[in-house]
């Protein structure tokens, strides 16, 4: 009896014990899958993964308050307030463009504007698609909107043409610009926040002009916040630049992008030098 | 005392779980095999690099940057259908001529042997391949089918869609753009709008290396399935992608140079190709009767980027 006693306890305690281990194990394997668990295909890197939503897929720019163009929209925003040298530096043009380089089509300079005779063809712009190195998508991505994918290393962002941006998880030190050539892209590092944001810090870019009258010189630091919505179907990028030397405080505005629906897939820029429509090659027709 | 070996039992059991549970969070227990102490001499003498970093690699993810070397290719001899006759070779060759002197984006298979390092990144829902060099990058989407081809806008990349069998990536692409992109394969044979391939990504040697086999079907170009591999090589953790090297179309000391060994038929297609000439045929088609047109007739507006 008291043996059956002690086996039934026994087995009782071993029942709870194996019910335990089963319990930790499936827990163990659903961590594993989650994503950044580490199941290989998962994104994230262990302590600082991205929770779901998250901020990796297809996104095109929208004009939330309806102010029918970009550049209407940018008026919208707050002027970069300038320093006298910042002001300076920006009045003397911007370099690098909004970001500069895209590395899209390339080139192109505009072609004479007429007027022309009728049937004497003539191009609206000419020697477009030169492939210009084409690596810099640049900070600020225009109404063709971005594609991102996080791994363990970086998130790594592109377009749908050449040229591409890499924010890098895995270190933590932007380079001097004296052992690292400014690129339109600068160099970002990048990590996430509990709620999904990534935050990016970039520095070393080329000079250039930055959206709201701002510039950027190798020197100034932009942040980035990319925040999902909590639905995932929504994406926040707000900047800011920092850079004593050009701007008086902080120059922020926000950026607003839609997820792409499912199924969608990124289309090709496949920049023909010899595509007349590339360049807009018009025969002038008979007037009426 | 039996309470005493229950909670001991427990945290015995705990500590061990939660062990195991470690495990699988890093690396897919199992799954991520190789794991500590094989990481071997992979790196040899020149330790460091990538191989360093593959202590405890999981085979089921290829992000990386990865370099090909011209010693690491295996391409054997097409087996090409008799139909597919030294002309329409020539013709396919003619066409890479034209598209090399005009700068033309490189698109599939040329682009995954640019001579520069690919930059690999996968996520949670595709891989992303980025080239530095005049392509669009690639986007391999896990687990889902192809795009409709009703709806699909042929590419020089075609439409990509991957899956995990076991330790290998299996990356499907249908869809190529007739024209777009170079065409010849390597081996023999050349793309067409109804080429199909299929890759096969897998991680070897601890993760320092990336074999990729490409197998070409297509009804008219093939007798067999056409398979060749690439192995790349894993590049140093800190490497930073550069920006690809230019090229200009419309540079005339490169194009002497790049054009000096093409033959006549070469040269004549690559000027008759250009714009000008076009625009210039178009004007001649308008002056014989045909009033005035845009050339080509499409809507201005899908051209607009």
């Amino acid at each position: 009896m008291g043996n059956e006693m002690k086996s039934a306890g026994s087995d009782s305690g071993i029942r709870s014990l194996q019910l335990i281990l089963l319990g930790i194990l499936v827990s163990a394997l659903l961590l594993a899958q989650a994503p950044g668990g580490g199941q290989g295909r998962g994104v994230g890197r262990g302590q600082v993964a991205p929770v779901s939503p998250s901020v990796e897929g297809d996104w095109v720019r929208i004009d939330p308050v309806g102010a029918g163009s970009w550049d209407a929209l940018t008026k919208t925003f707050m002027p970069a307030l300038l320093t006298p040298e910042g002001a300076a530096l920006a009045q003397g043009g911007g370099r690098g463009g909004r970001g500069g380089g895209r590395g899209g089509p390339g080139g192109g300079q505009t072609a004479d504007t007429g007027p022309h005779e009728v049937g004497v063809p003539y191009l609206v712009r000419q020697n477009s698609c030169s492939f210009n190195g084409g690596g810099q998508l640049g900070m600020e991505y225009d109404s063709e909107g971005f594609h991102m994918v996080v791994s363990k290393q970086e998130a790594l962002v592109v377009q749908e043409r050449n040229g591409s941006r890499r924010i890098y998880l895995d270190r933590t030190v932007i380079p001097d610009a004296s052992v690292r050539q400014p690129t339109s892209s600068g160099y970002s590092v990048g990590h996430f926040e509990a709620d999904g944001t990534l935050v990016v810090e970039t520095g070393d870019m080329t000079p250039g002009a930055v959206t709201a009258g701002g510039y950027r010189t190798a020197e100034t630091r932009a942040i980035q916040r990319y925040t999902p919505s909590a639905d995932g179907k929504h994406l926040t990028i707000a900047f800011t630049w920092i850079d004593p030397k050009i701007y008086q405080k902080p120059h922020t505005y926000q950026y607003f992008f839609d997820r792409t629906e499912p199924g969608s897939y990124a289309l090709e820029t496949f920049c023909d030098a010899t595509d007349p429509l590339w360049n807009q090659s018009i025969v002038p027709p008979q007037q009426r | 005392m039996k309470s005493w070996l229950a909670s001991r039992a427990m945290r015995v059991s705990l500590i061990g779980a939660a062990a195991v549970a470690t495990i699988a969070a890093q690396g897919g227990a199992g799954r991520g095999g190789a794991a500590i102490g094989a990481t071997g001499g992979s790196g040899g003498r020149g330790g460091g690099r990538g191989a360093g970093m593959a202590s405890s690699f999981d085979p089921h993810d290829i992000s990386g940057y990865w370099e090909l070397g011209p010693e690491n290719k295996s391409i054997p001899a097409a087996n090409l259908l008799p139909t597919v006759t030294k002309a329409y070779l020539d013709k396919a060759a003619l066409e890479d001529a034209v598209s090399l002197r005009w700068c033309r984006p490189l698109g599939l298979p040329a682009v995954m042997d640019n001579g520069r390092p690919l930059d690999i990144q996968q996520g949670k829902w595709e891989v992303l391949i980025a080239p530095e060099a005049n392509a669009s990058p690639r986007h391999l989407y896990f687990d889902r089918p192809h795009i409709d081809s009703r709806i699909f806008d042929p590419a020089s990349m075609g439409d990509s869609v991957a899956h995990w069998e076991g330790d290998t990536l299996i990356v499907d692409t249908l869809g190529f753009h007739p024209r777009d992109g170079r065409m010849l394969i390597p081996g023999g044979g050349f793309r067409t709008e109804n080429s199909h391939l299929v890759e096969r990504y897998k991680l070897l040697r601890n993760g320092t290396v990336l074999s990729v086999s490409f197998t070409w079907t297509d009804p008219r170009v093939f007798r067999t399935p056409h398979t060749y591999e690439y192995r790349y090589t894993k590049a140093a953790a800190d490497y930073e992608p550069r920006n690809g090297i230019p090229c200009d179309p419309f540079d005339a000391e490169r194009t002497e140079f790049i054009t000096r060994t093409f033959t006549p038929a070469q040269k004549a297609a690559t000027e008759a190709a250009s714009i000008e000439a076009k625009a210039a045929a178009a004007a001649r088609r308008a002056a014989a009767g045909a009033s005035g047109r845009r050339v080509p007739v499409k809507p201005v507006a899908t051209a607009a980027k």
